[in-house]
């Protein structure tokens, strides 16, 4: 017999977008599905900015786009910037979308490299469309001929995600999920087999079921408290371990992008929404104390804030198992990496991707367990080497921080992979991994790691074809930005904007 | 110091690997570049463990070397492959080459397949033509089965050898003879001495005739293959699958090609290669290629697919300077992993003794119809699932989502996907006919 029951612990954008996948999936085929909340438990809004696979999510789900953005108060996203990473005062886009286009299988940016390394002045940026149109603050929908530039990129969204969670909490109720208002309290054992069985609420009720999500958050309800699975730390590659996030007022038009500055002794991040800001400062509590974190952040705010920052705590790293026994830990119960490339919904999506792939076929799902923990232990190692990227391709040294990532011994997927660009522009491959090669040469060439050779096989075209080759994507990128309406405007003719902010605002 | 920049690239070898590598370089370097083909003696000996059937990529391949059907067929005895028919561990089955899953509504095609009990070969297109013995090309931008059916080419590796040779551009400087001694320093092979004087500088050299390699290279592997090959004339091509037969020991496979039946059998005796791959096969300025580096068995496509593979590394990572670490470590790097994939397909024909990486794809699939792809593995799903499935491999369970299309939904959309197949093979002309036609046409337009 297969699974009849499943229990997710926890409410949050995580425990919510679980139920939304699984009652989607599973909903006709009679399986039961019972969501715990407790309202008195605080849920962390893990990053209010996303990656464009969340798209896929939400049409999988048959979401309306405009109406999920009008209630979670969404912004498109094109891409994030980076200030101060490389050096203090440099800034960059990483664009969700690709430098020109391959020609004859070479990849486009040797062809960028060619003209830099003969002296000839070149911004990779001229030949990204979504890099151009988010500096211009302009937003449109990618067309349908993703060969043609200005329709080769991605773009995700900038939302609430206490929003996002609440309006997936009404899909999922309409179909068929109980929710249940409490808290866990005791779990209780198969005694043959260990597995849970069921768990019990402070109000002495209980749930039993086949299948745990455990979306309780950094504490682990189940999988750590209960089965103890063991956390891998991550922190001596990504040490910051304390975040304060805080909202305040917009300023200025809506941008299509993301911000990340580095700072002394952590970065902060800025994503605008539609009615507001959501500002972030994530440290190295070694470098920095909780108030002068607080005072960074505050001072730096674009407009007052509309709330108390709240001070976050937490360790980077994974669960040992993300799934153990007949639990799954999705969410920050899994594993926490910083949100400097806004994985952190992503990683809940493929979680819940994952799952519904390897769906239990019957109560014995160690099989299930061991494929669906070597998916995501993939996946994961692959965003934190990302992230390290950020923080040791760079030429700062101006704090004992950067001094640490300075000397710092590096895994050597990450080393040979920094190796191979230098050298020659190279970019290693691969298939499963959120982020190809168009990332890794954003970050860093963004970061002025510039590579001293490239591909030789550009060198066999006349350089004339290549500049006349370069200019016209370059020509092109430029005539489709101009082209392309303000993000403001894009959202609202789009019916994205929430009609209680547009009323506010007349 | 700042090192010399790349100037020259000899290439060691007569046979296939070192013509491929030649005609790949020939249009990839620079004008300012010198690249010279030495055809050593004897290099081409062991070119039948290539074997006789490349996948659909050569199509790609070929053409960016200038060879489209148009030259390839007429010069040659090239015919259409639609992949091979094996009669291994008590089963037959049609191996057609891969075709992207069908995935409906979030599930891959075959978990409904299952569901109703049939047979997902069925569904395939190229298994379809294959069993009929039928070929003709899929048109291009049409919603028909047909369109999805995907062919590779039966093919003999002397004569590509021969084709690639004849059209390599005049920049390719050509030298021919034994070498009778080799100057080295290290890991750095300075030149190569032929037996008439000649000597042979290079900064790079691609060796496929086995003449030197830097000490600590490394071998993984380690059994030898014998194989002999025949070639019967006949009035061909009288099929569109290569025919592969185990034998007591070893195996022996048919190939219909234009003028004849070619015939290799792996056996006790004949030609010898060991199988397996060289550790590092990038060491210093020389890199190993071709068969003595990467030992694959042609019981499968595996050895084409990494000549193939190994070119398209190469002709990424040709270096900028004489200091060509990085370029050598990344290409072993792509060397291992494609080898390792492939090799893990070739043990899937096995029935124990898995690696741990088989043992886990396999037991996903019988445990649920999974199929686990690792990064850019040269053997792709489907090419695994009709494997599985050919091996005999049922899966206990299938996918719970499945069963979300009511029973008589899946049903009669089955039969109408199946007869479609069925209706479009049934139409096809035999692949000799359609060969023949072709051949008739590109003569009188070449005339």
């Amino acid at each position: 017999m297969g699974i009849q029951r499943i229990c997710i612990l926890g409410g949050g954008t995580a425990g919510w977008m679980t139920a939304a996948g699984l009652s989607n999936k599973f909903n006709s085929l009679g399986i039961d599905i019972t969501l715990i909340e407790s309202d008195a438990i605080g849920t962390v809004g893990v990053g209010e900015a996303t990656l464009p696979h969340i798209r896929m999510f939400n049409q999988a789900l048959g979401i309306d786009e405009a109406e999920f953005m009008r209630a979670t108060r969404a912004t498109f996203k094109l891409g994030i910037e980076f200030c101060d990473w490389g050096r203090l005062g440099d800034r960059y886009i990483h664009p969700f979308g690709d430098y020109g286009a391959p020609v004859d299988g070479i990849e486009f940016h040797h062809f960028w490299l060619r003209l830099l390394q003969n002296g000839h002045s070149a911004a990779l940026d001229d030949f990204s469309y979504p890099v151009l149109a988010a500096e211009a603050g302009k937003f449109r929908m990618p067309g349908p001929d993703i060969s043609r530039i200005g329709s080769n990129f991605g773009y995700a969204y900038q939302f609430d995600s206490g929003r996002y969670a609440k309006y997936l909490r009404g899909y999922s109720e309409a179909r068929g999920v109980t929710r249940m208002e409490g808290r866990v309290v005791e779990a209780a054992r198969e005694k043959k087999s260990g597995d849970i069985a069921s768990v019990t609420l402070d109000d002495g009720r209980s749930v039993t079921a086949d299948l745990f999500i455990d979306c309780s958050g950094f504490r682990g309800v189940l999988i750590e408290q209960e089965l103890q699975t063991g956390y891998e730390d991550w922190s001596r590659w990504l040490p910051c371990d304390r975040a304060q996030a805080v909202p305040c007022e917009a300023r200025g038009p809506s941008l299509p992008y993301t911000r990340a500055t580095a700072r002394e002794a952590g970065w902060q991040w800025r994503i605008p929404l539609q009615h507001r800001t959501g500002n972030g400062y994530v440290y190295w509590s070694e470098y920095i104390s909780d108030e002068q974190a607080t005072e960074q952040l505050m001072s730096t705010l674009e407009g007052p804030a509309t709330a108390d920052p709240k001070q976050l705590y937490f360790k980077t790293g994974k669960r040992k198992q993300l799934w153990n026994r007949n639990v799954v830990a999705i969410g920050l119960s899994g594993g926490f990496l910083e949100p400097l490339e806004s994985t952190s919904i992503y990683l809940i999506q493929e979680g819940i991707t994952a799952l519904i792939e390897l769906f239990p076929t019957s109560l014995d799902m160690e099989r299930d367990a061991s494929e669906y923990n070597r998916r995501m232990d993939l996946g994961f190692d692959r965003v934190r080497d990302f992230l390290l990227l950020h923080y040791v391709a760079t030429q700062r040294e101006d704090s004992p921080m950067w001094r640490y990532f300075r000397n710092m011994e590096l895994p050597d997927s990450l080393s040979e992979k920094m190796e191979a660009w230098r050298s020659r522009g190279y970019v290693q491959r691969y298939e499963h991994g959120v982020f190809l090669p168009p990332s890794w040469i954003a970050v860093m060439a963004g970061q002025n790691l510039i590579p001293q050779g490239r591909d030789r096989r550009v060198d066999a075209r006349p350089m004339a074809d290549v500049i006349a080759m370069t200019d016209s994507i370059a020509k092109q990128s430029h005539a489709a930005v101009a082209s392309t309406p303000n993000h403001g405007d894009f959202l609202k003719r789009y019916g994205a904007i929430d009609p209680s902010i547009m009323d506010a605002a007349e | 110091m700042v090192p010399a920049p790349l100037t020259s690239i000899a290439i060691l070898g007569g046979g296939l690997a070192g013509a491929f590598a030649a005609a790949r370089l020939a249009r990839s370097l620079p004008d300012d570049m010198t690249l010279t083909l030495v055809d050593v003696p004897g290099a081409e000996a062991k070119d039948l463990f290539f074997g006789t059937v490349t996948t659909p990529a050569a199509y790609n391949v070929m053409l960016a070397l200038g060879l489209g059907e148009p030259e390839v067929l007429p010069q040659t005895d090239t015919t259409f492959s639609l992949g091979t028919q094996y009669s291994w561990a008590g089963r037959e089955w049609v191996q057609a080459f891969h075709q992207p899953l069908p995935v409906m509504a979030g599930v891959q095609f075959h978990q409904y397949a299952a569901r109703a009990r049939q047979d997902y070969a069925d569904f395939v297109m190229s298994v379809a033509a294959a069993r009929r013995g039928a070929f003709a090309h899929p048109p291009e931008g049409q919603k028909t089965p047909l369109a999805e059916l995907e062919y590779g080419y039966h093919f003999l590796p002397a004569q590509w050898a021969k084709l690639l040779h004849d059209a390599l551009p005049a920049r390719v400087e050509r030298v021919a003879g034994e070498v009778a001694s080799v100057d080295t320093e290290g890991e750095t092979l300075r030149s190569v001495k032929l037996e008439d004087g000649r000597t042979i500088e290079a900064d790079l050299f691609i060796d496929a005739a086995g003449v030197w390699s830097a000490p600590g290279s490394g071998w993984t592997g380690g059994s030898m293959i014998y194989a002999e090959e025949s070639l019967t004339p006949a009035q061909g091509p009288v099929g569109v699958v290569r025919t592969l037969q185990q034998l007591d020991y070893g195996w022996s496979a048919t190939t219909p090609l234009r003028t004849g039946t070619h015939t290799l059998t792996a056996s006790k005796s004949g030609e010898g290669l060991k199988l397996g791959r060289s550790d590092r096969a990038w060491i210093g300025n020389v890199l190993s290629f071709g068969l003595l580096a990467t030992g694959a068995d042609p019981l499968t496509t595996a050895p084409m697919t990494l000549l193939m593979r190994n070119v398209e590394s190469l002709a990424e990572l040709i270096p900028f300077t004489t200091d060509m670490r990085v370029e050598a470590r990344e290409y072993n790097r792509r060397h291992r992993d494609d080898f390792d994939h492939a090799h893990l397909f070739e043990r899937a024909f096995g029935t124990e003794g898995y690696p741990d990486r088989l043992a886990h794809k396999i037991e996903q699939f019988e445990s649920r119809g999974a199929l686990v792809q690792y990064d850019l593995e040269p053997f792709e799903a489907q090419d695994w699932l009709l494997l599985h499935l050919g091996m005999g491999r049922i899966p206990k369970a299938r996918d719970v989502l499945a069963d979300r299309v009511p029973d008589a939904q899946l049903h009669s959309q089955l039969a109408t996907m199946r007869r479609a197949v069925e209706t479009v093979a049934a139409k096809l002309p035999p692949a000799k006919v359609y060969h023949d036609g072709l051949l008739r046409y590109l003569g009188k337009r070449n005339a």
